[in-house]
């Protein structure tokens, strides 16, 4: 039944002819990198079920490891679908799809007691992670004052009054930043704090960076112990221990994954790559990934050099797949030739050679199952005139006009359309004018909407219920729980606004939850009394909150179920619900003092987008663009989706630096001598120390402005290589534009080569 | 059978669900009709529910007036310890002028825990994620197993380390400083005369058990033994009935061929076994009594599936089975609710029903009672125990019990816990109004002082309730009294309590007086402040410190270390109720019922063993050779073994049909694949279609 799906000739080879051995894929954009995998490990999947290895408990499977849980899901759902309708196999037997960090407790918690861990190990939540992080370097900030101060601008550190100050907001961000680095790298290099203190002990006053996130360190881990858990990072960890531990368990689980397919490996880090060999024993192994869109090394430990490197050894198949039916050619061409001028025009050597691989982009050729977009229906366009200053607001105002324009014009409506923006708070702003302009749009920033909705939807509750004699809560509560809930009658708005209104106004709430006899707060107000419909939701109101009233003396966990019961009726948000229950009870375990106002806060927190929260909404449905509505999302957000039209906003300097002196960097803090970077330079006294190299102040400053120099040219190659048929591009001087000098952002040194590109063309 | 045909010694063994307990219970009732006196019969079981078959029996067929003796070994060693303690004391190394002071699991953890923490603090535990009490209660543990093996606890350290070999790590470092530990608190607890579950046993078999004063006594007590399920013992019950075998006219040894489920907890189905040699009478029972011949047929298949010994599958086993795949946790659940609802639709008793997990978290149980009981069908769980800050009852007792003792130094508990402490205590106070109340009259700033009723406003007093307002009176009133006393004379916090409880909560107009379940749980926090109290000051010596045995007590309660034990009012298999347990929980109740469900089939928890990092549950069983290393393939042996025991034992214990609960999602977010599911989909693959019908 195989071969009812057409593949390109350079997806067949991988396909048919991939039986074993070490593979790499370089992947450009849009060349069905998913589609490929996903049949190679159908294929791989059948040849195991005819040698009868995928039943039982002793089953055989291929292993598939991917970086998000959404990549996950339809690595899972694409595999089912070929295995069942093409080639007539069960769809869930005999592989496996897993993050890196799902693979990691997979194998932590198949023997947690190799690692020191008991059978019901507890992974705390980042929410509590980031909590316990933030109290130590806080607390541990006095203590090393003296070590901050030396980092100080000279008129600062003179300043006393001013370092209180700061003491109290930007150095205490500075000191949580550190340590949250500092831990994730020596976890990172399986540093415990033990060994880092052995290391230090030859060197009497060297390393003060090390010394303060050593300090960090040793109390979070305490902290984590003190817990009986452990944190995300410590998961690969602890899986490479259990693994180098005990040869047995490594060789069962080598028997039991004889083909370890790894996708997006151009986001691996050391950690993860050592995992994935470790288990694959060098043997078959496939690597896909692109460099050219590793746009995720400035916050996390990954580095596309481990893929580059695996893909020069020399019993590594180099598989590439180069065709890509995704864009037109105008869009293939602009894309290439930001790879073509970087490699060899861009004014500083090392972004040259370090920022892209250069491999370029080929359209598909005539009879492509998947051709490229037709080039009569193409559109490029970058807004940039030498000399012309756009300020942010009108750079905003100048793209929510022009998707308005284009959605309200001729066939505007059969096209998907998507802004994205370096960051999310520039995207959040737009979001905010697409929303006054009346246009339908979507979030797809940090976490989803649904999620934020779902919390808000708890956070409501439970911001009543710790405080139920504030009648203004009772009314929110009324208004965008109750009234968006499955269970409220029909009323019109008019008829809403009245009870809104009235439960805004009642002054003895208590009449109107546990009227006594004779005493029901509602015969009091006439225009509830005058409409048997209000009065009957309400009173259907009124009992919903006294039970969950009545509730509120139950666990924390309890009480959330049975308001998630209440209150949804969607499976992915009564997960949701489930999820939040069951860490929200993690938290009572290690702060017995949190109380409903507590809760409540951290419900807040998330359903305002400061806390990070893995949902279930994406998790089920995938993320797909829907014709005529505008999709809001940051460049990263978008790797792996594509639209017909997309808005690139924000291509300044500022977000996109060439490592020219006039450049400046967030993690350059205003406040620091020399324009140090803290945090590189932490990490290269880590690494100083660890390889016992001599340690050179701003070096490591000046590696890291390089470095993310060369992410952001990616990330913008990303960006143009999401769309499909149109691409704007728009820049903006920035917040400070009215201030002169460096601070007034100039368009990115890109952004103005592929505007000549455009111009030559 | 008559008394006389019977045989005097029989060994009956057998797979669940064949009669054999039914059988035993015949020979009692023989053995009664006969003119045995109950008095003389001792039924030694591993948990004492156990024995309510032959209770009851005894109860109907007894002529002679009298009990037969259910008893666990260890309820048998503390009572006999209790009796003949200065016979025992001084060779046990303790002091003979003074009473025992029995520890219980919490007890003996709030000591050990004196020992582990400061070795916390200097990072010898750095390399283990484990919290303070989870260490004390490894330890403990590890000295019972070695109780219950029978060999000296010194050699705990001994066998973990050859069962960790020559892995790379420092765990062999954090065995002998746990051997450290253990030993200072043993010498501890010989100070001051404190037995611990390992102790009891211990002094019991070596010093009492031999001692002719005890023997002449015990012998005279009884001469009939039933030991039913000895595969759930350990060893050293085992040799308690080899010691005894001589004596008695009649023993009957009931074991069960597929059973061992407790052996986390010691029990050792080889070591039972080797009973069968002393016996001239050996039945074996194997028909089935109770299985349709589809569940025969599934249970079947899941022996060749899992590498056993089986007959031929003749009845096709997918009429036994119904299934089907959910992504998320809660729609599972929901899935599941729907068809208890079906089937009691269709007229089948709840009773008949079980819903079966690897683990029973609280809000599992929480959300399946709730969705069964909003369908209107009646639900039990059985919960081990659960924390006693987590009882609301508790919480607002040891609200008050705060706000009576402000020099105890905690701070003053917040306003949210006293409105609902009021709101519990006082009957017919609602949570807004005790809101209302707490705001006014509670002092949280300025320690936590409550003002009078009086004093607030005419207009709000009337919005409150003249009625709580009384109420409210009476207990602030009290406090206060009370609290003077405490100052000037301090006293235990139990008698506190107790006096909290009668002379106001348990009165008319408060909540305690109707609430019976309350009333249970205060009652329990009494008895555990009770214990507590008297295992820091068992004699009458000296000054007592009481206010700081009240924060110790708080705070081994915020920790988390005090559960509320879970006492059914009745048989939870008389009750016309759907039984809601964790699967072992199930198995050790020796109960069948028409249908199961299994919660979350593919869970790793269905085969995994209780993996402790201090602790080892194979390598310290007796017949494990010591100084062995435990490998890969030992553990995949023990977890094989342990999923066949689990499946086939359910499956031995359900008549008509199992309905499987799929959840591709676990309820963190976590994909699952456990090995169960495995196992089913290719009994589906061999024998039917793939997917249920949701």
């Amino acid at each position: 039944m195989a071969g009812s799906v057409r593949l390109r000739p350079e997806q067949h080879a991988i396909v048919h002819g991939y039986r074993g051995g070490k593979m790499g894929i370089k992947a450009v954009p849009g060349s069905g990198k998913t589609f490929t995998l996903s049949h190679l490990a159908a294929q791989l999947v059948e040849d195991l079920t005819s040698r009868g290895l995928t039943e039982g408990v002793n089953r055989r499977e291929v292993l598939i490891v991917t970086f998000t849980n959404t990549a996950v899901n339809h690595f899972r759902n694409r595999i089912a679908d070929i295995l069942q309708r093409e080639r007539g196999l069960l769809p869930y037997i005999g592989y496996r799809v897993r993050t890196l960090h799902g693979l990691a407790h997979d194998i932590v918690r198949e023997r947690p007691g190799l690692v020191g861990l008991s059978e019901d190990f507890q992974i705390i939540d980042e929410r509590v992670t980031t909590h316990i992080i933030e109290e130590i370097a806080k607390g541990l900030l006095t203590d090393y004052l003296p070590v901050f101060r030396f980092y100080l601008s000279a008129e600062i550190a003179a300043n006393e009054q001013r370092l209180r100050q700061m003491t109290r907001n930007d150095l205490s961000q500075l000191a949580i930043d550190l340590g949250q680095r500092f831990v994730k790298q020596a976890k990172n290099y399986r540093l415990e704090p033990a060994q880092i203190r052995g290391m230090l002990e030859p060197h009497a006053d060297a390393f003060p960076l090390v010394r303060f996130g050593l300090a960090v360190y040793e109390d979070y881990q305490r902290s984590l112990t003190y817990r009986g858990g452990v944190d995300f990072d410590d998961l690969v960890r602890l899986a490479i221990d259990a693994l180098e531990r005990d040869e047995d368990y490594l060789a069962r689980l080598r028997t039991r994954w004889p083909y370890i397919l790894e996708d997006e490996a151009q986001d691996s880090s050391k950690l993860q790559e050592d995992m994935l060999r470790l288990l694959s024993g060098e043997r078959n192994w496939v690597r896909v990934g692109d460099p050219n869109q590793a746009i995720n090394t400035t916050f996390t430990t990954a580095d596309p050099q481990f893929l580059r490197n695996f893909l020069n050894q020399r019993d590594v198949q180099d598989m590439p797949l180069q065709t890509s039916g995704r864009s037109t050619q105008a869009i293939i061409d602009l894309a290439n030739t930001l790879v073509a001028w970087t490699t060899r025009a861009h004014p500083v050597p090392h972004l040259r050679q370090k920022a892209f691989l250069e491999q370029y982009i080929q359209p598909a050729p005539a009879n492509d199952p998947a051709p490229n977009p037709p080039d009569d229906d193409s559109s490029i366009y970058i807004h940039y005139q030498p000399g012309e200053n756009i300020t942010p607001e009108y750079e905003l105002e100048l793209v929510a006009a022009h998707v308005e324009r284009f959605l309200r014009q001729g066939d505007g409506q059969d096209y998907t359309v998507a802004v994205l923006a370096p960051e999310n708070s520039h995207a959040y702003k737009l979001a905010e004018l697409l929303k006054a302009r009346e246009i339908d749009y979507e979030e797809l920033l940090r976490s989803t909407s649904a999620t934020r909705q779902a919390a808000t939807i708890l956070y409501h509750v439970l911001d009543y219920l710790g405080a139920p004699l504030n009648t203004r809560t009772l009314a929110t509560l009324y208004q965008q729980v109750w009234r968006q809930g499955p269970h409220a009658l029909a009323l019109d708005d008019r008829q809403a606004g009245i009870a809104f209104r009235a439960l805004t106004g009642c002054r003895e709430p208590e009449r109107f939850l546990w009227p006594l006899a004779g005493s029901d707060w509602l015969d009091d107000v006439r225009a509830i009394a005058q409409e048997p419909d209000i009065r009957d939701d309400l009173e259907a109101f009124r009992s919903r909150v006294r039970v969950w009233l009545e509730a509120t003396t139950l666990p924390v966990d309890q009480l959330i179920l049975t308001i998630t019961q209440a209150c949804f009726t969607e499976p992915s948000d009564i997960a949701l619900g489930y999820k939040i229950a069951v860490v929200l009870r993690e938290m009572t375990l290690s702060n017995p003092a949190f109380r409903l106002p507590e809760f409540a806060a951290e419900l807040q927190q998330i359903s305002a987008n400061e806390r990070k929260f893995i949902g279930f909404d994406d998790v089920e449905k995938g993320y797909e663009p829907q014709k005529g509505k505008v999709t809001v999302a940051t460049m990263h957000a978008a790797k792996g989706l594509e639209w017909d039209r997309v808005y690139l906003m924000g291509v300044s300097n500022y977000g996109f630096p060439s490592a020219q002196p006039y450049d400046n960097y967030l993690a350059e803090r205003w406040f620091l001598r020399d324009q140090l970077n803290l945090e590189a330079e932490i990490l290269a006294q880590l690494d100083a120390l660890r390889l016992s190299q001599p340690y050179r102040e701003g070096e490591a400053t000046a590696q890291a402005r390089l470095d993310y120099a060369a992410e952001r040219l990616r990330l913008l190659y990303v960006g143009i290589t999401r769309a499909r048929r149109h691409l704007m591009i728009t820049w903006n001087v920035g917040r400070y534009w009215n201030q002169g000098g460096d601070k007034v952002n100039r368009p990115a040194l890109a952004l103005v080569a592929l505007k000549q590109h455009l111009e030559d063309a | 059978m008559s008394h006389v045909q019977q045989p005097s010694r029989v060994f009956l063994e057998g797979p669940a669900g064949t009669g054999k307990t039914t059988l035993a219970i015949q020979h009692l009732q023989s053995l009664l009709q006969a003119g045995a006196s109950p008095d003389s019969v001792l039924i030694l079981v591993p948990q004492r529910l156990l024995g309510r078959p032959y209770q009851r029996a005894a109860y109907r067929h007894a002529r002679v007036p009298g009990d037969v003796t259910v008893v666990t070994l260890s309820g048998i060693a503390r009572r006999n310890l209790e009796r003949f303690w200065p016979l025992v004391a001084e060779p046990a190394g303790f002091d003979p002028t003074r009473e025992p002071v029995f520890l219980t699991l919490e007890t003996a953890q709030y000591y050990m825990m004196r020992f582990v923490r400061p070795v916390i603090a200097e990072g010898f535990f750095d390399s283990i994620s484990l919290t303070a009490p989870r260490i004390a209660a490894q330890l403990l543990d590890n000295m019972a197993k070695a109780a219950e093996a029978g060999f000296p606890f010194e050699q705990v350290t001994d066998r973990l380390c050859a069962a960790w070999g020559d892995r790379h790590s420092s765990r062999l470092l954090v065995y002998r400083k746990s051997e450290e530990i253990s030993q200072a608190y043993r010498a501890y607890c010989r100070q001051h005369n404190l037995l611990d579950y390992a102790a009891q046993l211990e002094v019991f078999t070596q010093h009492l058990l031999p001692h002719r004063v005890f023997r002449r006594y015990f012998a005279a007590s009884y001469q009939h033994l039933i030991a039913d399920n000895i595969e759930e013992q350990s060893p050293v019950v085992h040799d308690f009935i080899r010691f005894w075998w001589d004596h008695w006219q009649t023993a009957w040894l009931i074991y069960d061929t597929d059973g061992g489920f407790r052996s986390f907890l010691g029990a050792d189905p080889a070591s039972a076994a080797e009973l069968r040699e002393l016996c001239q009478e050996h039945f074996c029972l194997e028909e089935p009594v109770t299985m349709s011949p589809e569940v025969d047929s599934l249970e079947r298949a899941v022996r060749i599936a899992l590498g056993g010994d089986s007959a031929p599958v003749e009845v096709n086993p997918r009429a036994a089975l119904e299934f089907t795949y959910h992504t998320y946790y809660p729609q599972m659940l929901d899935w599941i609710v729907d068809r208890i609802a079906d089937l009691v639709r269709d007229s089948v008793p709840p009773r008949e029903i079980a819903v079966l997990a690897p683990f029973l978290p609280d809000a599992l149980r929480f959300s399946l009672q709730y969705r069964l009981e909003s369908r209107g069908i009646p639900a039990v769980s059985h919960r081990p125990s659960r924390a006693l800050r987590d009882e609301p009852a508790a919480r607002a007792l040891l609200t008050l019990l705060l706000l009576a003792h402000p020099n105890w130094g905690f701070t003053a508990p917040p306003p949210v816990d006293v409105a609902d402490m009021l709101t519990q205590v006082i009957d017919g106070l609602d949570p807004v109004r005790a809101q209302l109340l707490t705001s006014i009259v509670y002092r949280y700033k300025h320690g936590g002082a409550l003002s009078a009723f009086e004093a607030i406003q005419p207009p709000v007093r009337e919005r409150i309730t003249y009625q709580a307002g009384q109420r409210y009176e009476t207990l602030r009133i009290w406090l206060q009294t009370v609290s003077a006393e405490l100052a000037e004379q301090p006293q235990p916090l139990d008698y506190f309590l107790r006096r909290l409880f009668g002379e106001v909560l348990s009165q008319p107009g408060f909540g305690f007086h109707t609430n019976l379940d309350a009333g249970r749980i205060a009652a329990q926090l009494i008895e555990s402040a009770r214990k507590f109290r008297q295992v820091l000051y068992p004699y009458d010596h000296g000054e007592p410190n009481w206010a700081s045995v009240g924060q110790e007590y708080i705070q081994l309660v915020n920790e988390g270390v005090l559960a509320a034990l879970y006492m059914p009012d009745q048989c939870e298999e008389e009750v016309e109720a759907v039984f809601v347990a964790p699967a072992y929980t199930f198995l050790m109740r020796d109960r069948v019922v028409d249908y199961q469900f299994w919660v979350d089939v593919g869970s790793d928890s269905w085969w995994k063993r209780l993996e402790q990092p201090l602790t080892h549950p194979y390598v310290l069983m007796r017949g494990y050779p010591a100084g062995r290393f435990w490998s890969e393939e030992d553990e995949i042996d023990a977890q094989r073994r342990m999923l066949y025991r689990l499946m086939v034992g359910l499956l031995r214990r359900c008549r008509r049909r199992v309905y499987l609960g799929t959840a591709d999602l676990n309820e963190q977010g976590y994909e699952q694949r456990g090995p169960m599911l495995y196992v089913f989909q290719q009994i589906l693959q061999r024998y039917g279609e793939q997917e249920g019908q949701a």
